[in-house]
């Protein structure tokens, strides 16, 4: 049975996942289990493997989806654990390391304004959009990904070649800078070798053996497989050979390459024969009879890195390097017996398949994907292919899908000899020999018991500083009974001796190169710099992959990296596209947040809502409500229990049935408040006779209008509408209201809101959840206003006492106050600003400023928080109130910082929680607004100006601070807590603004 | 952040490494150990001493000033390799040496655009002069034998074997000079080759005690008996890479500059010279100059009772 939980964005990058997905594998009672952010390819892997559920279906690119086949579902709970410990492992290693992490590029570059190096390790997909971001950083780019594409290969590495950056890669599984170890590395020793190559095994190979010669690398550049392409012409290559040449502490070129295009070739030798430097060249699939000129050429990797070590030592270059092979064949295998390749390095790999064919005299055939030979039953197979680690993780990570091929190359009779390569350094297994060990050794044993004759032959990669035990390694494989070569070529040519073949290598001379040379070009200065300098290095993805840099004397930054937009690759083209048009949409952003900024919201008065909103003074019966349009049936118990509660108030209901009759008989009128110039907290319901304080934008005139607030308990606002609460609506009407417009009217400009709230920021408010310090100023600024009016005592009186009881009264004023300045903002129609978010309980709606009264929704998500007792999440009503008014202004939520106390709603707790989420607010905000100066954010100004495209890049959405309304009508609030606004809103907003810019969406 | 270039226009270098290096070009060394007063690169077999002072220079070295030493072991570990390339221009008779460190995770360049030469090959001095120098005497009160290694009770016992052996053969070894004879080598064989390697430290006593007594076998052109029975047992007896390095200069003629110093004190007969010279060779290591010192006593006793 299928067993999943799917935890909502929280991203994590494939190789944790991948070792997580292991771990969880080895847990009591699971059948089968994997881990995986839920994209729509991952799914896709998950229906393959049979472990897709509705919860997966239901997941999106930013969710974890843990899925386990289990006969005992309490075994989840131990998985959820296991992923749990994992991850907070992950964390807490990563402060150990001391390296310190950000999440966008705004902040990598930042805190490392000398970075020179970006290394990618993030899927394919996304990897050119970063790597261009990188290099227009100035940055040079280590991709470790692959799955790049061949134009955007060329397109990339010209642009960086044109900018004088070195892109090495894609692909580039290895590399050394400066002779630190980047990505999947050995520790080699330092020295006086270049080495330019296509990366991966190769480098590794050569460096190992050149580290065991007792040589050393100073430099080992990868350039990625298909850099000796005829579309990419060597540029990766060329540019770090030249810098090389120039580079004083470097005496010896090394150069590997997958088999070229020959004129790419030809280019290439006429460049390494034109330099001062001795040259060392191996193009994989040659088979050189002589050296040319300056440039040394080797047919194995063993050989490469014997004539750069003796070159490296200023020795001649011997004419042989092939040593014999010591071991003793008695008995070649008899004819019909086959080698079967199984390696986890791609370049050993194309090495087995170049020598076995070239002993043999057979036909270099591939076949079938996943085989880089695949002839008359020898087969060569390169295991980190993506045919093989579909969804698993690569080779010399995992032993698994080394072991499960060794058994089915044993299945073949034909098998004589097997071929095995463990690659130690970073990024490897820890213990890849021992654990291939046990499986080896029982197919041995196996063979021996049935009279088989078999070997297991295989190399080390690896030196003796790496961070697993070289010797240990060679040990091992030993003890299990494979007969350890000290190197790839030597596995090779052992077999082939086994097969009665011994590989011939004639002597080479030197022949002089007779084409023309060139003159070498200049070096980039900035390459040289990469050269000559300490690697500093911003590292997106695999996080593990800072321990080797800054081990080794580096500076690393981990940059935890999540794709943009979710991965939605539609909102990804749309937000490029708009980054093309960046400098006139921030100019058109900066008007509206200009707008807010200079806002002059006071308050004026207090009214009858019929005497300011025209539309409540028709005669006919209209209830304003909170959020984007909503039918009356469509409306969750609380609001329906409101419209009911207004009814009654009004008189146009007798009782509560005759409401409901006539609603169903759509007698009443909704419209938003919104929609009138108004707001509403919670249900929002607004009539005829609730009365509204009017605060008005000094700047144009522009007004705001808010119900005011009942206090807690049974009110209406959160669906109650018994007589108390009836009777509550009518003193407000007839006493609060009244009292407190007549107290506003004396003053002769009303009162400044922008001091009130200041004020109160300063004293702890965000003006969401916490409004008790600017309630106490607003009490103090009205109260001696009250005191002078010409009315009864009591009525003075019972106002003061109701403002003193109310700490939430201030919540009003402030809706009023964001009211009044969306909507001066509202009328400069451009831009990508948030202009409006409300709720109706259904929907979550945003308006942005280019679309003026359009609404972008998405169903509402339920609050989550703290309850009075008796009540819990399952009686939650979803999101409801146009109170997210606050946060599009910039408090709230979004100024969570102002009130710590606030984050202890949802769970967490003091001050670095909610500067936490300040911070996370600060990263969709367009600035800050002076204004309202938060003293525990070091008087930062609260954030100001959600731009819907940080939202959609980062899936980043604001945080509401909110009460909770219980699910059905009249039981009124039952906790408080916060929301996030649905990411959906932003996303319909954002291609809707792409459109209005006649930007094409496809659909 | 880049790499690091140093400039050191003050450096001193053995005559001896000197024709190593014109015979060589450009060499491939490591660092071999790093101590306080200098560290040693190895090359093939032997050993190259950067040191600081030239009056302290090595017959198998460099010397720098102090602050620029310091400057350049910060930056090495033991195992870096170093490449050291040679550029000597003929018409000013100058030699520029520079080392590329291979340091990680910046490589460190040092330059050394004129270095001069020392003459550090071994002077000759009759016995007639040393006896007048009184060095014997200068010696025997500088007390060398109670600060050298020969005064742990160990040592004392191998040294008395070896005066024995040689008294044991009275008659036929009565000094050095005497070794060649079939009698005198069989005895002295096994004496000389006990004393290779004995005691601790980089240097053993016992080394640096027959390489005071070689040494001033070849100041006074004593013949070259006692080397070329010390070459024959160092092909069955090791010791250590520093002493190996040190026998091997001296079987080649040379030795450290504040010997040269010792021996100009007993050409000119300045005997406030040669007490100085004295003090700062005792001042090597932590025995090792007194057990040279040891070595050129019990060779100079030798010759007189001899």
């Amino acid at each position: 049975m299928l067993h999943s939980v799917i935890q909502k964005n929280n991203y994590q990058d494939s190789i944790n996942l991948m070792l997580l997905t292991n771990s969880i594998n080895k847990l009591d009672g699971v059948k089968q289990g994997q881990v995986m952010m839920a994209t729509d390819a991952n799914k896709d892997i998950l229906k393959a493997a049979g472990l897709f559920t509705d919860e997966v279906q239901g997941a999106g690119a930013n969710d974890m989806a843990i899925v386990i086949e289990s006969d005992n579902a309490e075994v989840l709970d131990t998985v959820i654990e296991e992923v749990k410990d994992f991850l907070s492992n992950l964390a807490s290693n990563k402060k150990e390391g001391g390296v310190s992490s950000v999440d966008n590029w705004n902040d990598a570059l930042d805190v490392m304004p000398d970075a020179n190096l970006a290394l990618f390790s993030i899927p394919g997909i996304y990897a050119a959009g970063e790597i261009e971001k990188a290099l227009d950083s100035g940055l040079h780019v280590f991709s470790f990904s692959d799955n790049v594409s061949l134009e955007d290969e060329v397109r990339l590495k010209q642009k960086a070649h044109e900018k004088g950056l070195l892109l090495m890669g894609p692909d580039c599984g290895t590399g050394v800078l400066s002779s630190i170890p980047l990505a999947f590395t050995n520790v080699t020793n330092p020295g006086n070798i270049g080495i330019v190559a296509a990366s991966g095994t190769g480098i590794q190979e050569a460096t190992t053996i050149i580290d065991r010669l007792g040589g050393g690398v100073v430099h080992a550049i990868g350039t990625g497989g298909r850099d000796l392409k005829e579309d990419v012409q060597a540029r990766t290559m060329i540019d770090a050979v030249v810098a090389l040449e120039q580079h004083a502490p470097t005496d010896v070129i090394l150069v590997i390459s997958k088999p070229p295009a020959k004129k790419v070739r030809d280019n290439v030798m006429q460049l390494l024969q034109s330099l001062s430097k001795p040259v060392v060249a191996l193009f994989l699939g040659e088979k050189p009879e002589a050296h040319v000129g300056n440039v040394s050429l080797a047919y194995t990797l063993e050989e490469a890195a014997k004539i750069a070590v003796d070159l490296a030592n200023g020795d001649e270059t011997k004419a042989n390097y092939n040593e014999p092979i010591e071991f003793v064949v008695d008995q070649a295998l008899p004819e019909g017996k086959t080698v079967k390749g199984l390696y986890s390095g791609g370049t050993l790999a194309s090495e087995a398949a170049t020598l076995i064919s070239d002993a043999l005299g057979l036909a270099n055939v591939k076949g079938e994907e996943g085989y880089i030979l695949n002839t008359q039953g020898f087969q060569v197979m390169d295991l980190g292919d993506d045919v093989y680690t579909q969804g698993k993780p690569h080779p010399m990570i995992d032993p698994e899908v080394r072991v499960n091929k060794l058994k089915e190359v044993l299945k073949d009779q034909t098998t004589g000899i097997i071929l095995v390569d463990v690659v130690l350094g970073y990024g490897a297994h820890a213990d890849m020999a021992g654990a291939l060990a046990p499986s080896i050794k029982a197919a041995l044993d196996e063979a021996k018991a049935t009279g088989r004759q078999l070997y297991v032959i295989g190399s080390v990669v690896g030196t003796e500083s790496d961070p697993q035990n070289y010797a240990q390694a060679v040990q091992t494989l030993k003890d299990a009974g494979v007969i350890v070569e000290s190197s790839n070529a030597r596995a090779i040519r052992l077999a082939l001796k086994l097969m009665g073949h011994e590989l011939q290598v004639a002597d080479k001379g030197r022949v002089e190169y007779t084409d023309a040379k060139i003159a070498v070009p200049a070096p980039s200065e900035k390459v040289l710099e990469l050269l000559n300098s300490v690697p500093r290095v911003i590292n997106i993805g695999i996080s593990s992959f800072t321990e080797s840099i800054t081990n080794f004397g580096g500076k690393a930054l981990q940059f935890n990296w999540r794709p943009k937009a979710g991965g939605n690759q539609k909102l990804i083209r749309i937000l490029n596209e708009l980054e093309k048009r960046e400098e006139e949409i921030n100019a058109a952003n900066d008007k509206i947040v200009g707008r807010y900024l200079e806002s002059q919201p006071f308050l004026v008065d207090a009214r009858l809502a019929k005497e300011v909103i025209p539309e409540l003074n028709t005669g006919e019966k209209v209830v304003l409500h909170a959020g984007p349009p909503i039918k009356y049936e469509n409306m969750t118990g609380p609001m329906q229990g409101s419209v009911i509660g207004a009814m009654l108030f009004e008189g146009w209901a007798a009782d509560q049935a005759d409401a409901r009759r006539q609603l169903e008989n759509n007698e009443v009128k909704f419209i938003p408040c919104h929609h009138v110039g108004a707001v509403g907290p919670m249900g929002g319901i607004t009539t005829a006779n609730f009365p509204v304080f009017i605060v008005e934008n000094k700047t144009d005139g522009t007004t705001g209008y808010c119900i005011m607030n009942e206090g807690i308990g049974e009110v209406l606002r959160f669906g109650a509408n018994n007589e108390n609460v009836i009777n509550r609506l009518k003193w407000m009407r007839d006493v609060l209201g009244p009292v407190l417009g007549q107290a506003l009217r004396t003053f002769e400009e009303g009162l400044n809101l922008n001091v009130m709230i200041a004020r109160a920021i300063g004293m702890g408010d965000e003006f969401h959840q916490r409004n008790i310090a600017a309630s106490l100023v607003f009490l103090k600024e009205i109260t001696p206003a009250i005191t002078t009016l010409d009315i009864d005592q009591q009525s003075k009186a019972d106002v003061i006492q109701f403002l003193a009881n109310t700490d939430q009264f201030f919540l009003n004023i402030m809706m009023a106050t964001g009211k009044a300045m969306v909507d001066y903002a509202r009328k400069v129609k451009e831009g990508c600003v948030v202009t409006t978010m409300a709720r109706n309980g259904e929907n979550f709606g945003v308006r942005i400023s280019a679309l003026g009264d359009e609404w972008f929704t998405g169903p509402v998500n339920t609050p989550d928080g703290l309850y009075f007792t008796g009540y819990s999440a399952e009686l939650a009503n979803p999101d409801i109130g146009d109170s997210a008014i606050t946060e599009t202004v910039g408090v709230g939520g979004m100024a969570m910082i102002a009130a710590p106390g606030v984050t202890r709603f949802v769970g967490l707790s003091g001050l670095d929680d909610a500067q936490k989420i300040s911070e996370e607010m600060q990263r969709i905000s367009i600035t800050n607004n002076p204004t309202w100066a938060i003293p525990n954010w070091n008087f930062k100004g609260a954030t100001l100006g959600i731009d819907i495209r940080k939202v959609v890049e980062t899936g980043i959405t604001p945080i509401i601070n909110t009460g909770i309304a219980h699910k059905e009508a009249g039981v009124g609030q039952i906790g408080a807590g916060t929301v996030r606004a649905p990411l959906v809103c932003f996303e319909k907003a954002l291609v809707a603004y792409a459109k209005s810019l006649g930007i094409q969406v496809e659909e | 952040m880049n790499n690091h270039s140093l400039t050191f226009e003050k450096a001193y270098i053995s005559s001896y490494v000197r024709q190593l290096i014109l015979q060589q070009g450009n060499i491939q060394v490591r660092v071999h150990s790093i101590f306080s007063n200098g560290f040693n690169l190895k090359y093939n077999q032997s050993l190259l001493f950067v040191g600081k002072h030239e009056e302290s220079l090595s017959a198998i070295g460099l010397a720098i000033n102090a602050a620029d030493l310091e400057l350049i072991q910060s930056a090495l570990s033991v195992g870096d390799p170093i490449k050291i390339s040679s550029f000597f221009s003929s018409s000013e008779e100058k030699l520029s040496l520079t080392f590329t460190c291979y340091t990680r995770p910046l490589v460190t360049t040092a330059i050394f655009p004129s270095i001069q030469s020392m003459d550090l090959s071994i002077p000759q001095v009759t016995n007639e002069q040393i006896r007048k120098s009184g060095l014997l005497q200068l010696l025997e009160e500088a007390d060398v034998w109670a600060q050298s290694g020969f005064a742990s009770s160990q040592l004392n016992l191998m040294y008395d074997n070896f005066i024995s052996l040689i008294r044991k053969g009275s008659g036929a070894v009565s000094t050095t000079s005497d070794i060649g004879t079939d009698t005198g080598s069989l005895v002295f064989e096994k004496a000389v080759s006990s004393l290779i390697g004995a005691g601790v430290g980089l240097t053993p006593s016992g080394d640096d005690f027959l390489q005071g007594m070689i040494l001033f076998e070849a100041i006074t052109g004593s013949g070259t008996s006692l080397k070329n029975l010390v070459q024959q047992q160092l092909q069955h007896r090791s010791t250590t890479d520093v002493s190996l390095a040190y026998y091997e200069a001296l079987f080649d003629g040379y030795v450290n500059a504040q010997w040269i110093k010792l021996c100009t004190a007993i050409l000119t007969e300045n005997e406030q010279q040669l007490v100085e010279a004295i003090k700062k060779i005792q001042a090597y290591g932590a025995t090792s100059g007194n057990d040279s010192l040891v070595g050129v006593l019990t060779f100079l006793k030798q010759q007189t009772t001899g």
